[in-house]
């Protein structure tokens, strides 16, 4: 579905990415993994037809994208933050790309009800919480169909809830047989694409060090962080101690499960134990430190 | 320049933005009513009663002296009495006319490019099927929309307000004369032009450095005009002469950096600073 093949690109001042390869087939997922300004968005950039690239080429489903903008259409790109008009209703952020794309008000419409916006189309988007904006965001990238999805840090400053919804979102993406393409400094938000076909590339320093498959990446990592706020501390480290690993961390206790769906039993532990939960939120394991750890040649 | 097909749908999003911006609403709108307020509707309200005996009579005999200047005649003057002073004042008006239909179109532009760039929607955009002129070309529209509806708001009332006066006082509808259509009509224009001019540029170059110092130029000339003609008491010829330089030069100008504008336009240009 989509070849990048040998790109490098940069901002005027030499490439910031070079020579980065890599393939995504239709119903897989390609996670690009690495630190903040390892080159993931540039490369995203380039491949979405943003930024020209010094060098190679991408093509889509047959077609370089940077010789033919019609090829764009079939690829929805949804960058790291909204970007969304904040100041224009839902709908009409939305109706501004359906009419770019000439997509008709029926599937406008689907989209909307689809990602659970018709509630709120009249609102600006601005005034929406992080969650509903990123889905008005989401909702433009697919308002066209689109057959290969590019989410920039996808998970990035979202609650517990939106990113589990984003999740289970991006599985019914695949199950669509539509490629996506993610970036992420998050290892454990992606550890539910292990059911898809999928290989996580390793970018450092503008260049793909490393590709291997998500099941090696996610046996390497054994499970995932949460943060816990809570009244009584003491009293939860050993409420929770009993099923979960669990430590004491600077701002709350952080503790370890095997996926995000086992965080409803943290709370629900501590409730019955009569402890008030301020909070629950993932826990990003440095990218650096994990790749030391895991891929030491990397 | 490439095929022009989604124009159409980047201006309608250009107004949507404009309109749910009350800045741009306030600057197309309220600021051009207390313009002409503050300009239009004192004078004749008030008409010629802070002068001094002295510089009334200073007054009138310059009214006097270039009547042809402003399509009066001697008749025409002494018909108007004191109400000449009030007419003259408004007739001297068209630089802060051009400078407020030149920041309008400079505000809407800037404002625009900004906001997407900081926004970082024009990276969606940049992404879409849109090609990189379009989107450029409907900020540009749109912002030269907003400067002629404020320059059409400026024109009529000034002109209204000199109809008016000639109306009630000579007793006849007044014939704008030549120096009335370059100073009202094509030097605003052309400093339109060169709001749209220094508004690209900035627009696509992402400075505000650059954005803050073109707003103060659009300003410093025309006003800079104006003062003189009253520290040195410019002859009236002098007066229109010098407007008619300045809307030559700022034409020239404008022709120089749209082009210059138009070269730069690149997709790092709007990226780079984002």
């Amino acid at each position: 579905m989509l070849s990048v093949r040998e790109i490098s690109a940069g901002y005027g001042e030499g490439d910031v990415i070079k020579n980065v390869t890599f393939y995504v087939k239709g119903g897989e997922v390609y996670v690009l993994l690495g630190p903040n300004g390892a080159g993931k968005t540039t490369t995203f950039r380039v491949i979405a037809g943003i930024l020209p690239p010094s060098s190679g080429k991408v093509e889509l489903l047959g077609s370089n994208i940077w010789e033919n903008a019609e090829a764009r259409r079939r690829m929805g790109y949804l960058p790291e933050g909204d970007k969304i008009y904040p100041q224009l209703s839902v709908r009409k952020n939305l109706l501004f790309f359906s009419k770019l794309y000439g997509v008709g008000e029926e599937r406008l419409n689907d989209v909307m009800r689809k990602l659970d916006l018709l509630k709120y189309e009249g609102r600006p988007a601005g005034t929406l919480s992080a969650g509903y904006r990123k889905r008005v965001a989401l909702a433009r990238a697919l308002i066209h169909d689109p057959q290969l999805l590019i989410l920039d840090e996808p998970f990035a400053n979202l609650d517990l809830n939106t990113v589990i919804w984003l999740r289970d979102f991006i599985s019914s993406l695949l199950e669509e047989g539509r490629g996506v393409l993610l970036s992420s400094h998050i290892m454990g938000e992606i550890q539910h694409l292990e059911a898809f076909p999928c290989n996580v590339g390793i970018i450092l320093n503008g260049m793909l060090r490393k590709e291997v498959p998500i099941g090696d990446l996610m046996r390497a990592i054994g499970g995932v962080d949460v943060l816990v706020r809570v009244d009584d501390m003491d009293k939860a480290v050993e409420v929770l101690s009993k099923k979960f690993s669990v430590r004491k961390g600077r701002t709350g206790i952080i503790v370890r499960i095997n996926s995000y769906e086992d965080a409803p039993d943290i709370a629900s532990a501590l409730s019955s134990a009569g402890i008030r939960v301020y909070e629950i939120r993932t826990v990003d394991l440095p990218i650096e430190i994990f790749l030391k750890r895991t891929f030491a040649e990397a | 320049m490439r095929r022009l097909s989604y124009l159409n749908t980047l201006i309608k999003k250009e107004l949507w933005l404009f309109i749910s911006n009350k800045k741009n609403l306030a600057l197309v709108s309220i600021i051009p009513a207390f313009v002409l307020f503050f300009t239009v509707v004192v004078p004749m309200l008030t008409g010629p009663r802070t002068y001094t005996p002295e510089t009334y009579a200073l007054a009138l005999k310059y009214i006097k002296e270039s009547s042809y200047e402003f399509g009066l005649t001697q008749n025409d003057v002494d018909k108007l009495g004191e109400n000449a002073i009030t007419f003259v004042t408004i007739f001297q008006l068209p630089p802060v006319l051009g400078i407020f239909a030149a920041l309008a179109v400079f505000q809407t532009i800037t404002a625009s490019f900004m906001a997407e760039k900081s926004s970082g929607t024009m990276e969606i955009m940049l992404a879409s099927p849109v090609e990189i002129e379009e989107i450029v070309i409907s900020k540009a529209l749109v912002g030269v929309l907003m400067g002629i509806i404020t320059w059409m708001m400026l024109f009529l009332g000034m002109t209204l307000s000199l109809e008016y006066l000639s109306i009630k006082y000579i007793g006849k509808i007044w014939i704008p004369c030549m120096n009335y259509i370059w100073s009202m009509v094509i030097l605003p224009i052309s400093l339109l032009l060169l709001g749209l001019a220094l508004s690209l540029f900035a627009g696509i170059r992402g400075s505000e450095f650059l954005a803050g110092l073109f707003i103060f130029t659009i300003m410093a000339a025309p006003i800079g005009i104006i003062m003189a003609v009253a520290i040195f008491q410019l002859p009236a010829q002098l007066f229109f002469l010098l407007l008619e330089l300045l809307g030559g030069l700022s034409f020239l100008l404008s022709i120089l950096i749209i082009a210059m504008s138009y070269k730069m336009i690149d997709r790092l240009s709007f990226i780079r600073n984002y």
